[in-house]
């Protein structure tokens, strides 16, 4: 039986890709113009077009043709789609990220057209989290359009309508589109068309059909809409001028039984994990800079009388999801778009830095440090802060994640002795600094701090008139071991390669050899994106090893710098074993200069059965130790025989995993925006080559990958504690304060914010980590608030709590969109 | 399947504390003295570590007593227990009116590890009486067969007066008397195989269950012969002359061979008052007794006749279990249950696939046939209604011995009409609904289909053996738990569930807590969950609220299965003037036992 064509006239908008962000503006305004045109011009044609930022842009720049706009969808003849600001990457940003793109967005759309979208809408992106049917719920949509992977990349997913499932048992019923998101000219709707016959025959449901030129804009032709009016003028009834809801809400009336699909939905284009990484570190420091400026923004003005500053930290996240457009995020546009998108998203950062700065302040004002005598100081090596003799000088760390945090933090002095709150030596070490002048030396010390709260130390100026003070430390270290009670890990000398990894509570051996020696894979075939191909595994050589030295051994930590070149790169790594550290911190500096080559860290477990898991949105995912290029966050991790490695980065977001090698691709070295490899001879430039730095952490555990403590430590890897330096004055707070208790580690804040309605009332995400049903309690007294609330796993909830300390359970539109 | 499951679910319980509230009217002789003199203390929560169910600026009471602190307020008590074995006992709410006069507390006078509490209108003892699960379901048990029982018959009972035993009405009857007793005397069968296999068959405490068991299991199969049709039809309920005929439903008087459509507004509007069908068919002489024994005959009977797919469901897992365990030594009453399934099931195939009512046509919600499944009603029920009717059909075998048209037709509707894929279709379905009317799952759902589920595919997962079609039930069951069910944490619903899908696992603690924090009585009285801080509230509608979290069965109101456990209200829908049967907490504490998912009592 023939079944309906919903025809969804579109055009589809890359903001940046080819072009920069300037003239993708551009484009915008010229397609809503012309689409309103064609609206005006055939009474049944109807327009979908997604991405909040586009009509943002379009009511700033020309409010009459807005107007009209408005107009059109007050009629049903323009349909916004996608509650989300663009089309982003579906992969790389974080759950956070994911539901400031839907609260900003729909909220926009409610204000400005009466209406939230009710149907996800990323056409384009490369890939799919599997988190997404909860994001998306929580978003206020529960139906979706994606298209890729296409049939080709991924033929066990099922065909046109599916149901979509996550973890936590969220559902959407999502389309992939079979054929293309801009079919235009006779030749092309008319393949479409036959296509989609045959599909809707075979499937017995509608299918839909995106017609209207796109990439740089444009949408349907007039000679488009002219001919599809023809073949219904010929006969073709099934064809219908429509949109996305309108057909979800057909195939839902008609009773369909269809397919489901409890998987995430990959690959299209795996390359896009790893390449550029630059805006891939830029990304995933904005969004925990800007999560943890807003909780201390939050704290400070709940209880220290901060203005809230949440409309600025609203733009902020506007340039970071502007910028997770997919073919930004994927590190697949040109070269200068990168310019805009670094200074975009830098501007980001540096606000949450200036607004976390703010409010730290505002919290240690209050603070009780003052000590007696102190006012009564006569030299100048008295008063001085750092410096000072008599006193020590206090230093607040604080940590913005909602559990303990036992870590080292550094100041930027050398220290004779460092007490806690309550007069405890804790263990430091005078370390080496990135300066030349002066000591050359800062303190790193042991820290304790409470939940989303700050705990004070005390630090005596290595000249101070006191005794030296240290607590027997139990860091061992050699010229090639690194040893805490916790872990024992050996280097080899001849390769620079991490050799054995002990965790001692167990005595088991965690690695096998091979295991980090950095590895280096030709790259020259696939392209920026690595269209079809799907594993990077062609192995060119290692890195040779240069140098091994141990560089700290002394109270605190133990550092062992390893030295690797290849060809005109080198690659410099100081292992650092904190005493109090399940995870070896790894400081990776990096110089690239090798054309279309990438490289890759691996680690090989013993065991037999390896399971890969990998955090993703909101969640984890187990994806089969086939060696495919996997899309990852914070962490990713192989299990064998109940026990794994994870490695840990604060930047990187590919990995793959071939059998029981879970190897990190630290960099991946394209040539900007080469599509499909077609190469004129240039002086190209690449995406990874130069200077880089950053951090991956590498965690040996036994069980279950997310039952163990590796989101602890990504989080801590990705969010450090940060110290402020505190004078002495008098004040109401204690010297230690936690200002959230949350009773279970699998219970993670993900924000803490005020509501963007304006009520004052507060917002308090969290989520469940490691995939098991969890009751928690949360007491947060700074708004009068303490309640329990039950979690599935993997589960994300949203809670707003009012002025007296009732708490509702909202989504991430928080109450404010019923 | 009797038995014999490999289980890693087991849930150890011991005597536990459980609340026990006395309360004093203003004047009460009771009420020590003291509570009027004593001095509390103002307290200071800095630093409290749990959620309290005031706001901590509410709290103007606080009072020390052995090993416990109670804190009170204009909103209730709380009790803070902190050297509490569980979580969940750490931080306990007290409150009007299940638990005080009122809510607002004046005074609080603790005794050890007890409390008098004084309020604006009167007084209240709160105790921990320490008891056994075993001590709970007596104690319930006692309270049912005193207060609920109607000749076997087993819902609830109506009061004139709230919380006022002595003011019951002489008689009571709910819509859905028949599965109701069915899930009463499934428990109470739990109980005499557990006492029989621990105490021995003739021991006292074994003879009484039984005598339980079989007067509950009687009135369940007399619901199947009391309309004397003779044509497998099961009535919903029934009242006799003596009492009122309620005016919710059709109703049949039995007169003679003749039985009379009795005026009832929905008979009105149906225009069948007056409506005559044959009733010759004899009652079986050995079922004739429950009304006899109250000096009833045929002809005092009147009868609800439009019966729901849900008595037919529940009633059949209860004659499963009951041949299991129940009839075994009892031929007679055995051979009642082999009769009266046939008839049922000869019964819906005769007439394919539907609960005939007078006329020939069906019931309103008793229709298993694929026409009904096209329907908009029908669309989201076929995949349950294709799962019960297929358990009938197994049931039917197992029970008689016999395979015949019953496993012919459980063939027809697996190969011709793929009932089995059917079964896996609920959420599928229920989804598109839900998106069409723009409404959200949750809100949509009926609770009390969680049980027919439950049955259902408790009854296919124990009975049918090709692994092929255990997997197709095993997937529409796990996405009915995964959904909607596990969350309650009910461990009658979590016992079926292992019962039909034997490699999943529940959550033993969360069951742990429902035992530890059942009420020790089934008197409805509402509770003060309404406005309570520690706990937020998911707003689907102005209408339909939820908690965020599942709060332990003392803490909530009080209803039997087929409420949404997790609705923010105080009371349940039936009202605060009624007491509930115990099958609730007997059904599953007697099921743990009988197949060891408990251990202890």
């Amino acid at each position: 039986m023939k079944q309906n064509i919903h025809l969804i006239g579109n055009a589809h908008l890359d903001p940046t890709w080819l072009w920069r962000w300037q003239e993708g503006c551009g484009e915008v305004m010229q397609t809503f113009r012309s689409a309103v045109d064609r609206l005006k011009e055939y009474d049944d044609f109807i327009f979908t077009c997604s991405s909040a930022c586009y009509y943002r842009w379009v009511e700033e720049i020309d409010p009459e043709l807005f107007e009209e706009i408005r107009e059109m969808v007050k009629a049903g003849r323009w349909v916004p789609v996608n509650g989300w600001w663009v089309q982003p990457d579906c992969n790389m940003p974080s759950a956070e990220s994911f539901a400031r793109q839907a609260l900003y967005s729909q909220l926009y759309y409610q204000e400005k057209f009466g209406q939230i979208c009710r149907v996800g809408y990323n056409v384009d992106s490369f890939g799919h989290n599997g988190m997404l049917p909860q994001l998306l719920t929580l978003g206020g949509m529960r139906c979706y359009v994606m298209m890729r992977p296409g049939e080709h990349e991924n033929g066990e997913m099922p065909k046109g309508l599916f149901w979509w499932d996550s973890a936590d048992g969220s559902r959407v019923l999502t389309y992939r589109i079979p054929t293309g998101y801009a079919e235009n000219g006779k030749k092309s709707i008319d393949n479409a068309i036959n296509l989609l016959s045959h599909m809707g025959e075979e499937s017995n449901h509608g299918m839909m059909l995106f017609y209207g030129v796109g990439n740089h804009g444009g949408g349907p032709t007039k000679g488009d809409i002219e001919y599809i009016k023809s073949l219904m003028a010929d006969g073709c009834s099934e064809l219908k001028f429509s949109s996305p809801f309108e057909y979800f809400k057909e195939v839902c009336s008609n009773g369909l039984d269809i397919p489901s699909w409890s998987d995430d939905l990959q690959h299209h284009a795996s390359g896009c994990y790893s390449a550029t990484s630059l805006i891939k570190q830029v990304n995933r420091k904005a969004e925990f800079s800007l999560a943890n400026a807003e909780k201390w923004n939050t704290v400070a003005c709940a209880s220290y009388g901060l203005p809230s500053s949440r409309k600025a930290f609203k733009e902020a996240w506007l340039d970071v999801c502007y910028n997770q457009f997919h073919d930004i995020m994927c590190g697949c546009s040109i070269r200068e778009a990168y310019d805009d998108a670094r200074a975009q998203v830098e501007s980001a950062i540096a606000f949450a830095d200036k607004e976390e700065n703010k409010a730290m302040l505002r919290i240690t004002g209050k603070i009780n440090t003052w000590i007696e005598g102190v006012s009564d100081t006569v030299f100048c090596n008295e008063r001085h802060h750092c410096e000072n003799h008599k006193f020590p000088r206090h230093i607040a760390v604080f940590n913005p994640l909602s559990y303990e945090v036992k870590t080292t933090v550094r100041t930027y002095h050398p220290s004779k002795k460092v007490v806690d709150a309550e007069g405890n030596s804790v263990l430091f070490s005078n370390v080496r600094s990135s300066r030349s002048n002066d000591r050359h030396k800062d303190t790193v010390f042991c820290a304790t701090v409470p939940p989303m709260g700050y705990a004070v130390y005390k630090l005596w100026f290595e000249d101070s008139e006191i005794e030296a003070e240290k607590p027997t430390t139990d860091i061992k270290a050699g010229e090639y071991f690194l040893e805490n009670k916790f872990i024992k890990a050996e280097f080899d000398a001849s390769t620079g390669a991490i050799s054995s990894l002990v965790t001692k509570n167990d005595g088991k051996e965690h690695i096998c050899p091979g295991s980090f020696l950095p590895t280096v894979i030709d790259n020259s075939k696939p392209d920026t994106w690595a269209h079809n191909i799907f594993k990077l595994h062609d192995v060119i050589g290692t890195m040779a090893p240069e140098s091994i030295k141990l560089v700290e051994s002394d109270g605190a930590r133990a550092v062992i710098r390893v030295r690797h070149t290849y060809g005109k790169s080198y690659l410099s790594q100081d292992f650092i074993l904190d005493s109090e550290s399940e995870m070896i911190r790894v400081k990776a500096r990096v110089l690239w200069q090798e054309p279309l080559t990438m490289l890759k860290m691996p680690v090989t477990i013993p065991g037999s059965n390896p399971i890969s898991t990998y955090e993703i949105p909101g969640g984890f995912i187990k994806r089969p130790a086939n060696g495919e290029e996997e899309p990852a966050l914070t962490w990713a991790d192989v299990t064998a025989e109940e026990s794994g490695v994870a490695l840990i980065s604060d930047s990187k977001y590919s990995y793959d995993c071939p059998d029981n090698t879970l190897r990190l691709t630290m960099l991946r070295n394209s040539i900007f925006a080469d599509h499909y490899s077609d190469r004129p001879e240039a002086d190209f430039a690449y995406c990874d080559e130069g200077l880089q730095r950053f951090e991956y952490g590498i965690y040996a555990h036994s069980g279950n990958a997310e039952d163990s403590g590796v989101q602890y430590y990504a989080d801590i890897l990705n969010s450090k504690p940060c110290a402020v330096p505190v004078g002495f004055h008098k004040g109401t707070e204690p010297l230690v304060k936690s200002f959230i208790s949350i009773d279970k580690d699998n219970i993670k804040v993900m924000s803490f914010k005020t509501c963007e309605d304006g009520s004052g009332d507060y917002i308090l995400r969290m989520r469940e980590t490691a995939g098991r049903e969890t009751r928690v309690s949360v007491v947060c007294d700074i708004i009068n608030a303490g309640f329990r609330a039950d979690f599935k796993g993997q589960e994300i909830k949203t809670f707003r709590i009012d002025s007296d300390g009732y708490v509702k359970e909202t989504d991430f539109l928080e109450g404010i969109v019923k | 399947m009797k038995g014999d499951l490999k289980m890693k679910n087991k849930i150890i319980l011991t005597s536990h504390p459980m609340r026990k509230c006395t309360i004093f009217p203003e004047g009460s002789p009771e009420i020590p003295a003291e509570l009027f003199t004593v001095k509390n203390e103002k307290p200071d929560f800095t630093g409290f570590p749990y959620p309290l169910p005031n706001a901590k600026k509410d709290y103007t009471i606080r009072a020390e007593g052995d090993g416990v602190i109670w804190y009170g307020s204009a909103k209730g008590v709380t009790k803070y227990d902190p050297n509490a074995e569980y979580d969940f006992d750490k931080v306990s709410y007290f409150a009007a009116d299940r638990d005080l006069p009122d809510n607002n507390v004046k005074a609080i006078l603790p005794a050890g590890r007890n409390a008098w509490v004084l309020t604006r209108s009167g007084a209240a003892f709160i105790e921990e009486v320490t008891l056994t699960g075993k001590q709970v379901s007596d104690i319930l048990l006692k309270e049912t067969l005193e207060i609920v029982d109607r000749r076997g018959m087993v819902s609830q009972r109506q009061l004139k007066k709230a919380r006022d035993l002595s003011s019951k009405f002489p008689f009571a009857h709910s819509d859905n008397d028949g599965g109701f007793t069915a899930c009463f005397c499934m428990g109470e069968i739990f109980r005499y195989a557990v006492l029989k296999k621990e105490k021995g068959i003739d021991d006292p405490e074994t003879i009484q269950a039984k005598k339980v068991a079989v007067k509950a299991l009687e009135s369940c199969l007399l619901l199947c012969h009391i309309h004397g049709r003779g044509d497998g039809f099961v009535a919903r309920t029934y009242v006799t002359t003596t009492e009122e005929t309620p005016d919710d439903g059709i109703f049949f008087k039995r007169n003679g061979d003749k039985a009379i459509c009795v005026d009832t507004s929905a008979a009105r509007g149906r225009n069948i008052v007056g409506y005559e069908i044959n009733c010759s068919a004899p009652i079986p002489e050995r079922l004739r007794h429950l009304l006899t024994d109250y000096g009833f005959t045929e002809d005092d009977i009147i009868y609800k006749a439009d019966t729901s797919s849900d008595e037919i469901t529940l009633q059949m897992l209860n004659f499963l279990f009951a041949h299991w365990y129940l009839t075994c030594d009892d031929k007679e009453l055995d051979e009642i249950i082999k009769q009266t399934v046939k008839g049922i099931a000869d019964h819906i195939i005769d007439h394919k696939f539907i609960l005939a009512d007078y006329s020939g046509e069906s019931t309103t919600w008793a229709k298993w046939n694929e026409g009904y499944f096209m329907t908009e009603d029908g669309y989201v029920d076929g995949a349950l209604n294709s799962a019960e009717l297929l358990f009938y059909l197994k049931a039917v075998t197992e029970i008689t011995g016999e395979e015949g048209r019953y496993l012919e037709t459980y063939n027809y509707l697996i190969n011709e009409k793929r009932y089995a894929d059917l079964t896996e279709k609920h959420w599928d379905r229920a989804f598109q609904i839900n998106f069409v009317e723009d409404v959200n799952l949750f809100e949509s759902i009926m609770y009390g289909d969680h049980m027919l589920c439950s049955a259902s595919f408790a009854g296919l997962g124990m009975l049918e053996k090709d692994p092929v079609l255990l997997e197709k039930y095993r997937r529409g069951y796990k996405a009915w738990w995964n959904t909607s069910i596990e969350r309650e944490h009910n461990p009658g619903y979590d016992f079926l569930y292992l019962l039909g899908c034997p490699d999943e696992e529940i959550n033993c603690d969360r069951a742990k807590e429902w035992f530890y924090r059942f009420n020790i009585s089934r008197l409805a009285s509402g509770v003060s969950l309404v406005g309570r801080h520690d706990i937020p509230v998911r707003e689907y509608s102005p209408e339909y609220k939820q908690t965020s979290v599942l709060l332990p069965p003392d803490e909530r109101f009080i209803s039997k299965y087929d409420r949404d456990s997790l609705e923010y209200k105080n009371v349940d829908s039936g009202g605060m003037k009624y007491v509930e049967s115990c099958y609730p907490f007997n059904f599953a504490y007697w099921l743990g036992r009988l197949y060891g998912f408990i251990e202890g009592e």
